[in-house]
């Protein structure tokens, strides 16, 4: 009974958790910590106009980014994860240097971070 | 114990695959973004399985940003297909479209139909999405008069994270 109790107390806290992390990041925009912008900036900078997807990218049967943009994401996520207070060994030891590993890890705190502060917003 | 472990095992299991819901839309634009976007399951052969927003469309205006990790967007209602039967609607909040809930978990996002908006005037609509869904072909870069409209997707184990940019 008691086992049975745990399991679900387990597998409440696991769904209840990824449930609250959706939805918008509007009126964030003053709260954001400068790994955040930095995250947003490289995001933007694909559109410049020498990071834009070249043909033969365009061609590509995949909606995967391709390694060279994603080499352009790669130094402000590893700022964000390290703002989180991560060292740069423990980086390195989960992701292998593997740079999709890293962006979407990134995404995440990013996304967690965006929530927290349209909580203490909304708590005001 | 192992029947704990094998539980525990399915649970994280479910968590990781979850995360394929996330879509990400940035609006670098000053325009007003609105956007009708669909899943879909690419392993079905048939091209009935989807998952599409019938309504309220998002609207992301200019200069800003949304993501959502489900389905279960706020007020949206969503056109459900699994079988060749006609699709028929739920509400986001519905069990199997949560997040970690077994649509969620078994679609990927495909497809954005969109329109440009300025204060309320319509100037362009288009479609943008994963340009290996073969059942509504689009391309993964469009050029609009008002932008440059991007899908891509950063894919790491079973993570999956969708990201439509508007230039």
């Amino acid at each position: 009974m008691k086992k049975h109790f745990l399991l679900a107390v387990i597998a409440v806290l696991s769904f209840t958790s990824c449930n609250n992390e959706g939805s918008a990041v509007n009126n964030v925009e003053s709260m954001k910590t400068p790994q955040m912008d930095n995250f947003d900036k490289a995001f933007k900078s694909l559109g410049d106009p020498q990071n834009r997807p070249t043909e033969e990218e365009r061609k590509r049967n995949t909606s995967e980014l391709s390694d060279r943009r994603k080499a352009l994401l790669v130094p402000s996520s590893k700022e964000l994860i390290l703002s989180t207070g991560i060292t740069e060994a423990e980086l390195t030891r989960k992701t292998g240097g593997d740079m999709s590993q890293i962006i979407v890890w990134a995404t995440q705190i990013y996304m967690q971070k965006s929530d927290e502060i349209r909580n203490i917003k909304s708590e005001k | 114990m192992k029947k704990l472990l094998t539980i525990i095992g399915f649970i994280s299991a479910a968590s990781v695959y979850a995360q394929g819901g996330t879509i990400i839309i940035n609006n670098y634009t000053s325009y007003d973004f609105h956007t009708r976007v669909t899943a879909a399951n690419l392993s079905t052969p048939g091209c009935y399985f989807y998952v599409a927003l019938d309504n309220p469309e998002l609207v992301i205006s200019g200069v800003s940003s949304v993501n959502y990790n489900s389905f279960n967007i706020p007020g949206t209602y969503w056109k459900v297909a699994t079988s060749p039967s006609p699709a028929t609607l739920r509400p986001g909040t519905s069990p199997s479209l949560m997040l970690g809930g077994v649509i969620s978990n078994n679609t990927k996002w495909v497809i954005s139909q969109f329109q440009f908006y300025q204060s309320g005037t319509l100037l362009s609509t288009g479609a943008v999405g994963d340009a290996s869904y073969t059942c509504d072909p689009v391309s993964s870069v469009i050029n609009t008069p008002q932008a440059m409209v991007e899908w891509f997707t950063i894919t790491s184990g079973g993570t999956t994270s969708t990201y439509l940019q508007i230039y």
